[in-house]
């Protein structure tokens, strides 16, 4: 399908949701009923999150997509670098490099064997889908800051764990070939980003959190002042070419994912009339050690297309599952999945991925634990 | 010419093979091999660690983005 032909589509979808209230009131509120439920819900998710959160986290990815520099990252990686300074750069590099799932394959096995090794390339590893800006965003905009905030700092303490687990139980030092020392870009984020972008970035940000966290008056001026700024910027601060890959990234970005979005919200909806309010209480409910374990499991098991997890998540909370197992399968549901974990053991082999695979579920399970504690 | 797309099969490296066979086709390249390579450790060895990529004779010409169709070309000359 042409570009333009979808990009219309997906207006006129966003737009058809949108307006619900004013031809279709049945749909303005939740029901019983399946079908007018699922609308319901395309109606809330399109008035709630599209414009405030969706559509800026789009363009967020697309700008990291499009100007961070690639190269000088992944050329650190593929040297020598000391321990202690590969892990921190692994998980920045999975932070700030995973928006493309294919790209994360072949720098994974560019740390291992060129790179610093097996460990800081399985922190990559776990960190680049766990993290992912996108899914961060948007849970964060949709369930709440707490959680999303949760699962980044407890993804990156887990990726580093992980990683230094297996290379400790598979005592494997894993240096790559290469000699050299990694040299070349500092690691601060000027200087990986460079002023410029980073500011370009940070006023993206900024437009997501005004349009998540305020509201009103202050909410509309934030968010019309930021854009002015952004488009400033845009046209005065960055090349044509950049300014041209930015929107071509976002734009891949929101075909790729928002219509299979579009359609987890309508199945959630659907499936959130028919199913009874307490279905889960029994199987996930609370915080005990099952019900977070169970949680994983699923997440393991169940694969759901990016952004998807988050109408899913959205989904069992309100049908009882606990704070802690939802946080338990956010952490593991975008992790594991089938073809990654096939190709990740086609690389290190049956034993190490079956072992990457228990630790995973270790943690989140323990992740769920603790933050069902607290929340 | 030997032109080799590096990708893991995600949809820009399709786009990647069909932008490059386009400017092929333009620049009227004659014997021109156009080869996708998707095993990842095929792929590393060319010191490539972001894929869409495009090696030219051996050569990286790009990596890690889809370059525009004029770009395709200089790489091709």
């Amino acid at each position: 399908m042409k570009d333009g032909y979808k990009l219309t589509l997906m207006i006129l979808a966003f737009l058809a949701f949108y307006f619900i209230p004013y031809y279709l009131p049945q749909a303005a509120q939740t029901s019983k009923d399946p079908l007018m439920n699922a609308l319901f819900l395309l109606y809330d998710y399109t008035s709630a999150h599209t414009l405030t959160c969706l559509l800026p986290a789009f363009f967020i990815a697309g700008a990291i997509s499009a100007l961070v520099p690639k190269e000088s990252i992944t050329r650190y990686l593929g040297q020598k670098v000391p321990r202690r300074k590969a892990y921190p750069l692994s998980i920045i590099a999975g932070l700030l490099l995973a928006v493309c799932s294919c790209t994360i394959l072949p720098l994974f096995a560019g740390i291992k064997k060129k790179g610093a090794g097996l460990g800081p390339a399985i922190a990559f590893l776990y960190t680049a889908p766990a993290t992912n800006i996108l899914a961060i965003l948007f849970t964060g905009g949709v369930l709440g800051w707490q959680l999303a905030g949760a699962r980044i700092f407890l993804s990156v303490i887990f990726a580093t764990l992980i990683g230094v687990i297996i290379t400790t139980i598979f005592k494997e030092d894993g240096r790559g070939a290469a000699t050299e020392e990694g040299k070349g870009v500092p690691l601060t984020l000027g200087g990986v980003f460079g002023n410029r972008i980073f500011l370009f970035t940070a006023t993206l940000v900024l437009i997501l959190i005004a349009g998540t966290r305020l509201s009103g008056t202050e909410k509309t001026l934030a968010f019309l002042g930021l854009t002015v700024l952004l488009i400033l910027q845009a046209v005065y601060r960055l090349s044509r070419e950049e300014a041209r890959a930015w929107l071509s990234e976002s734009y891949i970005f929101t075909a790729k994912i928002f219509p299979l979005l579009l359609g987890g919200v309508f199945i959630a909806g659907a499936l959130s009339a028919v199913m009874p309010d307490d279905l889960l209480e029994n199987y996930v409910g609370g915080n005990s050690i099952s019900a977070n374990l169970l949680a994983v499991l699923f997440g393991v098991v169940m694969y759901f297309p990016t952004l998807v997890e988050v109408p899913m998540a959205q989904l069992f909370l309100s049908h009882g599952m606990g704070q802690g197992p939802l946080l338990a399968y956010l952490l593991a549901d975008p992790v594991i999945s089938l073809p990654s974990i096939l190709v990740v053991r086609g690389l290190i082999g049956t034993k190490k991925t079956l072992t990457y695979v228990l630790l995973i579920i270790f943690f989140c399970t323990l992740a769920g634990l603790i933050y069902g504690r607290f929340a | 010419m030997d032109i080799k797309i590096l990708g893991t099969g995600c949809p820009k490296c399709h786009n990647l093979e069909a932008a490059v066979k386009k400017a092929v086709a333009e620049l009227n390249i004659k014997d021109a091999n156009i080869e996708h390579v998707k095993d990842i450790n095929k792929i590393i060895e060319y010191g490539v660690m972001s894929t869409p990529a495009l090696v030219v004779d051996g050569k990286v010409k790009a990596s890690g983005k889809i370059p525009s169709p004029e770009e395709i070309k200089k790489m091709l000359a």
